[in-house]
């Protein structure tokens, strides 16, 4: 510690721009303190000096949180999996989406909803025929239409393409929408 | 399964039962509204029958292949690799030079590999549950046959008629059988199922995984 704190003066000096080292030496207790190592930190442009001296046992901390609280939202957010705040994003106009995939799962989660709303609203009223089908087909594909480009205003390339966007989860959400189309017209409708 | 079969029959003796010839209109309404309870309750039964299969599969799955560190390990290195390779195939131009091209090629190759040997560890599961659900369909068909499950809001195409009218009596192709709902049932809920337990594949392995079938969807760019 002795040897290592007049070349880390010296480096600070340099920095800093302070008039001689050996003034440091009179703010060596200050620079024990937390909040100057901080400032030194920030100020500081060569990590090196900070690693060398206070920086490893916080840094490295830091770090391991980070990243391991990083992994545990991505791994969340794998594979279909949707935070508060993506919902949160989803309902804002123009939000910033940094994950591909996770505005893909809004995507799909979307259509299921829709599938579920239509095919209630279908079953109940009753819709029949090819025409409900029809009908779901359009509502569907139009209304994440409208959401994706009008809404969030996202560049459809970045995805792939519109048909991409429009494919997501689609077919998942045709065989639910029948599937509830199903119950509600037998419960309600069957004579 | 034991009590779900009773509780099937019972419903058998009811439909058999309401279906005796009597001389009281009231108890023919009778009948026709516990028909008509009857095709519902086995609609509902069908659609929980479906959940219960799907999480069946997934519980199966995850036992024998999901928690294994192997599976853990190769996912994780096919999804970092895919997306890598997204990443490259994004920012490569088609005057691109020779070598970045094997390069992407290589890693191409590399992922076939991964995508091939993770298709392999859930191969022991897709045995398991195939056996398992060729069991219970046999049953579920047995319990279910000649019986009219829901009615559809729609006349199915020629196609599908013969699945959506399968084993049952009458012209009349709004009558829906067990096996066509279960189908509808099962592709739309197992898919939910897995991706609301985050247990479905991410989008750029499954992407890549296509060449494994087939060619990748890029490949001919750089041949």
């Amino acid at each position: 510690m002795c040897k290592t704190l007049p070349r880390l003066s010296t480096e600070i000096c340099q920095l800093s721009r302070a008039k001689s080292p050996q003034n440091i030496f009179k703010y060596s207790g200050v620079l024990c303190s937390f909040s100057v190592r901080w400032r030194l930190k920030l100020c500081l442009s060569r990590k090196q000096i900070w690693f060398k001296t206070f920086g490893p046992v916080f840094v490295k901390k830091k770090s391991r949180m980070s990243s391991s609280s990083k992994r545990k939202e991505e791994s969340h957010l794998l594979n279909g999996g949707v935070k508060q705040s993506t919902w949160g994003k989803a309902f804002c106009s123009n939000a910033v989406w940094e994950e591909k995939d996770e505005f893909l799962d809004v995507i799909y989660w979307f259509r299921q909803i829709i599938a579920i709303i239509l095919g209630v609203i279908w079953g109940v009223a009753p819709l029949n025929g090819f025409l409900g089908i029809a009908i779901f087909c359009v509502i569907n594909a139009g209304l994440l239409y409208v959401y994706f480009s009008s809404f969030q205003q996202i560049d459809e390339e970045e995805y792939g393409g519109t048909w991409e966007l429009t494919k997501e989860g689609f077919m998942t959400s045709f065989a639910l929408f029948l599937v509830v189309w199903i119950i509600f017209y037998t419960a309600l409708h069957f004579d | 399964m034991l009590v779900t079969r009773s509780f099937l029959q019972e419903y058998k003796c009811t439909f058999i039962f309401c279906n005796l010839p009597t001389p009281l209109s009231f108890s023919l309404n009778k009948c026709a509204a516990a028909k008509m309870s009857t095709m519902f309750a086995d609609t509902i039964l069908i659609v929980f029958i479906s959940v219960c299969t799907a999480l069946l599969a997934e519980g199966i799955t995850w036992v024998l292949v999901y928690r294994t560190e192997k599976y853990k390990r190769l996912k994780a290195e096919v999804e970092k690799q895919s997306k890598k390779l997204e990443k490259k195939k994004e920012t490569i131009t088609e005057s691109a030079g020779r070598q970045q091209k094997k390069k992407i090629e290589r890693q191409e190759e590399k992922l076939k590999n991964n995508n091939r040997d993770l298709s392999m560890v859930r191969m022991k599961s897709m045995f398991a549950i195939g056996f398992c659900f060729t069991a219970l369909m046999g049953m579920f068909n047995s319990i279910f046959d000649g019986r009219v499950v829901a009615k559809l809001p729609f006349v199915p195409l020629s196609y599908i008629q013969g699945l959506s009218h399968r084993n049952l009596l009458g012209e009349d192709y709004t009558d829906c059988s067990f096996i066509f709902l279960y189908i509808l049932c099962t592709m739309s809920i197992r898919q939910n199922i897995q991706k609301m337990l985050g247990l479905a594949p991410s989008r750029a392995a499954t992407k890549q995984a296509g060449g494994f079938l087939g060619p990748p969807p890029q490949a001919a760019k750089f041949s």
